[in-house]
């Protein structure tokens, strides 16, 4: 597992970009972090939380939201969200 | 520090007549003129808005009463819980221009029982920090030593109620982001019980650890806050279906109470005068104080971080300037994708969502995350065991008193062990209160944390007023 | 190239959009053809601080739908969330069913196909919004974002395009004749995305797969599950490896475009939702929506076959509930199978298809249909008469007995006027008449056919005929 590259994948996932003297310092790091979270392995810990209450239901009654989407966004038309185009 | 007079306290003033609602606005005005320069508390003030809202009040009449217990009480509230119509930052740059179209829930029942929004308060970005140094809009500055952080996440919440930009806050709490700097702050925080308290509409950074906790100067005004934001609420299928019990403040504490002090919280201190600190002020007590052993509490930090970090991956991959917030827009969709979110985040919150997204991802999720899943588990089987033997858990708060600006912000893990005493309650969902130790180190607060068995919100509140008292 | 050395195995997977009024976890109106983003909300748009809410009708169409297919529903389901980018996925995440749906393990049977398909899982999700594509730039509407979906996911148990089709063909009616969906492939209530792979006949070692995505009519599933075996077949005979791949359907092309193994090989880092805690189900809730199941169209099919219907008109029947509805009514009316199947089936539905009509237009009611074919029984209309008659009642929207005296479609039946008749013939026809007496006995038809003219027709032939032979007789 080398490290720069496990980075990379990572960020890409998680859609970040980032610059090449950022990919080393989160690198580092990234690897520290992670090692010290792998103590809980050795610890082969056993159990399961359970929800105390199950999920409610909610009557299937439409209610009419009054949002403006343009008050969220300033990149509208014809009343979509406009986004740049899909590069094949 | 702030001489504003106390929740409960201006309840009484107020509804006398002995104080006016624009009055104790104004009072407020005047701190925040004079500290809030330096505390940096505030991300967005309210003050023309609020002092119209008293004025009202104060023609009208209008009184704290039983249909509005908090009539004209001055409130602010952390920048991650949603005030309809007001920015709503959550100290990052990915939200900038980000209004609210909606109010939290905690937020319609604090104005439905007629308080007022002051300003929303500066945090660490996202909720993620212990020192409130995480902020696009810079550090807040802990009002009892200018060259010490406020704590985190909800530094803001506790600054402005220390120097009295508010009479009370709401912060938010996820591995001990309410209590720590409360305690940092000389203040009390209380964490309810998960479940205990609506989320809807604050910013989910761990879905299953996050609460809404208010940030007083007393017990009382955190009770107080408490039976007006908890209880069940359709808009969020977390909450606990049952109604909160009624608490009795007035109270002695009862006989035959037994404190188990948490072995591992008091071991190997960084600083021993904490430990010391948090017996003297049981030395009044009439209770049994017994030695209890959580041995897991030891890896809190690990199983905390994991979860937390796994969790706030998933929730902030929302955020992507689409339909709100700042884009930063390229010539194809990807790219705008990375570069909106490679901007817009700061350090602290792209390192958990890499680190958080790897715990997930295929491959890794079951030594990462489910084994995480696995220790909270076991940890919350410990406190169970431990509940057995006594009434209420203690600890201090934190290994340290506020730590110096720029002391830990170069090392995260660092940083992260701050939170080593309340992450447990969080990952077992149990209620916890902060509240001041009788002596100071170094002239600075140290906080007591008192932790109960999940539910048992009421006998916490009640049982930490009686101490709070001694 | 023979098709016969290989075997096909494919496997469907079914997105029905689900008949609520509102979204699965939002209470926003259902109503994708509503102006772009105007059915939305803080909680569907994927604002910050929200937090879902379930929606109860989608459960309990999920419930129905599952035990029709036979299927064994799980107590305890729990809800998880999946992850990928995509500018219609407002949260990042979609919120699904992964480790736990709501059921498992049915099956459908393949009407007329003799065989069965196995039902693997039933869960329910949400929907994701619209993107409209354009080399300038992509338009998001949200209105479809959070639409309640059921996934029904097959065994690969289907071996042909026939099978798919009759596959899919029989899911939907099923659907929709629960109430689940509506089920509209065109309107994107109904997609599918087969999993097809091919091997050699006798081969244990399954085949790769391919899968196909955006196919919008059941045309378009049949075709492009032909090219895909197709491709497969022949890369096969070429000696070419296969590559799984995921395909979309190019609907203007007709062709399967390769999608790009980057935005296939997805890690969705699935892990149980927090904002939900499990679903649990009663048994009680169970047993109440069992009992309210209508019967399913395969054993309406059989009952209705086994009543003497022809297996068309008994699909008929089954496809349209309103049809079914009318024809039980009619039934019930006139007593009679045949008759009502006929005169519905036959008659009435060849002239809704003339008037371009549906049986929603149609302005005859059961009653009036009824009274027809009792006009009919009683030999006051002849059979050509009544057709005419109701093509009548179609187009005035009258009824039977009014407009038969109306427009004088009755049957002559004054045994008086029949007998005149026939006199005349007999007369004004000597040459035939002698003829039938030197036994050619068939020219009866001609002289009927006479008779039928003067009566213009309205008249039983049957009777005409009776007569007639009485009156030759005397003749002689």
């Amino acid at each position: 597992m080398t490290r720069g590259v496990e980075i990379l994948k990572v960020a890409e996932l998680a859609r970040l970009e980032l610059k090449s003297g950022e990919r080393q310092r989160f690198g580092t790091e990234f690897e520290r972090i992670t090692a010290y979270f792998a103590q809980l392995q050795k610890l082969s810990p056993e159990g399961e939380i359970t929800f105390p209450y199950p999920c409610p239901r909610t009557p299937d009654r439409p209610r009419d939201y009054d949002i403006k989407v343009e008050k969220l966004s300033g990149y509208l038309k014809d009343g979509y969200f406009k986004i740049p185009p899909l590069l094949a | 520090m702030s001489k504003l007079p106390s929740i409960a306290e201006l309840i009484l003033l107020l509804a006398r007549e002995e104080r006016k609602a624009t009055e104790i606005i104004e009072e407020i005005k005047g701190n925040i003129g004079r500290k809030e320069s330096e505390a940096n508390a505030y991300i967005n003030l309210f003050l023309d808005e609020a002092l119209a809202q008293a004025k009202q009040l104060d023609a009208s009449g209008s009184k704290p009463d039983e249909e509005k217990p908090l009539q004209g009480i001055p409130i602010a509230i952390k920048d991650n819980i949603c005030v309809s119509g007001k920015p709503c930052t959550c100290a990052s740059r990915i939200l900038e221009g980000f209004i609210a179209p909606y109010d939290a829930t905690v937020v319609a029942r604090l104005k439905d029982a007629g308080a007022i929004i002051v300003g929303k308060t500066n945090l660490d970005e996202f909720a993620m920090g212990s020192s409130n140094e995480n902020s696009a809009y810079g550090p807040v500055r802990n009002p009892m030593d200018t060259e010490r952080v406020a704590g985190g996440s909800s530094g803001g919440s506790a600054a402005a109620v220390a120097y009295g930009g508010a009479v009370a806050a709401l912060g938010s709490d996820t591995g001990g982001s309410a209590r720590q700097p409360a305690a940092f702050c000389g203040l009390v925080g209380f964490r309810p019980s998960y479940g205990r308290v609506s989320r809807y509409g604050l910013v989910a950074f761990a879905s299953s650890l996050d609460q809404v906790c208010p940030i007083t100067r007393t017990v009382q005004d955190a009770a107080l806050i408490y039976s007006i934001i908890a209880g069940p609420d359709p808009c969020d299928s977390t909450t606990y279906p049952a109604k909160p019990e009624e608490m009795d403040l007035a109270g002695e504490i009862p006989e035959g109470i037994k404190v188990g002090l948490i072995k591992e919280c008091f071991d190997d201190l960084e600083d021993e005068r904490m430990g010391d600190a948090v017996l003297r002020s049981f030395r009044e007590a009439r209770v049994e104080l017994v030695e209890v052993s959580i041995p897991l509490v030891r890896l809190s930090v690990a199983g905390y971080q994991l979860l937390a970090m796994a969790e706030a991956s998933s929730n902030l991959a929302r955020y992507d300037g689409i339909r709100y917030g700042r884009r930063i827009e390229r010539l194809g969709l990807r790219e705008t994708y990375f570069a909106t979110r490679g901007e817009g985040f700061g350090d602290e919150v792209t390192r958990r969502i890499l680190i958080g997204t790897f715990g997930l991802s295929a491959g890794y999720i079951d030594a990462y995350y489910n084994t995480a899943l696995r220790y909270r588990a076991a940890l919350a089987a410990e406190f169970e065991e431990a509940f057995k033997k006594v009434d209420f858990l203690l600890s201090p708060t934190a290994p340290t008193p506020a730590f110096k600006l720029g002391e830990k912000i170069a090392d995260p893990l660092a940083m992260y062990l701050s939170d080593i005493f309340t992450a447990p309650a969080a990952l077992a969902a149990l209620p916890a209160i902060s509240i001041l130790a009788k002596d100071k180190i170094d002239g600075l607060p140290v906080g007591i944390q008192i932790t109960a068995p999940q539910w048992q919100d009421a006998k916490l509140l009640e049982f930490a007023h009686a101490v709070e008292r001694l | 190239m023979q098709s016969k050395d290989y075997e096909i195995i494919i496997g469907l997977e079914v997105h029905a959009q689900l008949a609520t009024r509102s979204k699965m976890f939002c209470r926003c109106e259902v109503d994708v053809d509503a102006a772009p983003n105007t059915k939305v909300c803080p909680i569907c748009l994927g604002l910050p601080g929200i937090l879902p809410q379930t929606n109860d009708q989608a459960i309990k169409l999920g419930i129905r739908a599952a035990l029709a297919l036979g299927c064994k529903i799980n107590l305890e389901s729990r809800w998880a969330r999946k992850h990928y980018f995509s500018p219609d996925l407002p949260k990042g995440y979609q919120i699904t069913q992964y480790e736990r749906p709501l059921a498992t393990g049915g099956a459908l049977e393949l009407p007329g196909m003799n065989s069965n398909v196995r039902i693997r899982r039933l869960h329910l999700e949400e929907d994701a919004g619209k993107l409209i594509h354009s080399s300038r730039e992509t338009l998001v509407d949200f209105n479809r974002c959070g639409v309640p979906l059921a996934e029904i996911v097959t065994e690969p148990d289907i071996s042909s395009v026939k099978e798919a089709d009759t596959y899919l063909k029989e899911l939907r009616l099923v659907l929709r004749s629960l109430g689940v969906s509506d089920a509209e492939m065109e309107r994107g209530h109904f997609r599918c995305e087969p999993n097809i792979s091919v091997r050699p006949r006798g081969q244990e070692k399954l085949g790769v797969r391919s899968e196909i995505k955006n196919l919008n009519s059941f045309k378009a599933v049949r075709e492009g599950i032909q090219r895909a075996v197709k491709d497969q077949i022949e890369w096969l005979e070429a000696g070419k490896e296969i590559v799984q791949t995921t395909y979309l359907w190019d609907e203007k092309l007709r062709e399967l475009k390769p999608m790009r193994a980057k935005e296939t090989a997805a890690d969705y880092r699935y892990f149980p939702e927090p904002d939900l805690p499990p679903l649990i189900l009663e048994e009680a809730e169970i047993d109440n929506i069992k009992s309210t199941l209508p019967l399913l169209p395969a054993v309406k099919r059989k009952k209705l076959i086994e009543a003497g219907l022809s297996e068309q008109d008994a699909e008929v029947l089954v496809a349209e509930p309103e049809w079914e509805d009318y024809f039980q009514k009619l039934l019930d009316a006139s007593a009679s199978i045949k008759e009502a199947s006929t005169w519905l089936l036959n008659e009435a539905r060849g002239i809704m298809a003339e008037r371009k009509e549906t049986l929603a237009d149609f302005k005859v009611p059961v009653k009036e249909l009824a009274s027809l074919i009792k006009l009919l029984r009683d030999g006051k209309l002849t059979r050509p008469a009544a057709k005419d008659l109701l093509a009548a009642m179609a187009d005035k929207g009258r009824g039977a007995a009014e407009l038969m005296e109306e427009l004088d479609l009755g049957s002559v039946s004054d045994e008086g006027l029949l007998e005149e008749t026939a006199r005349n013939v007999i007369e004004e026809n000597p040459d035939v008449v002698e003829r039938y007496h030197k036994g050619k006995t068939n020219v009866i038809g001609f002289l009927v056919g006479q008779c039928m003219k003067k009566l213009r027709g309205k008249a039983d032939p049957n009777a005409v005929r009776e007569i007639l032979l009485k009156s030759l007789q005397k003749s002689k």
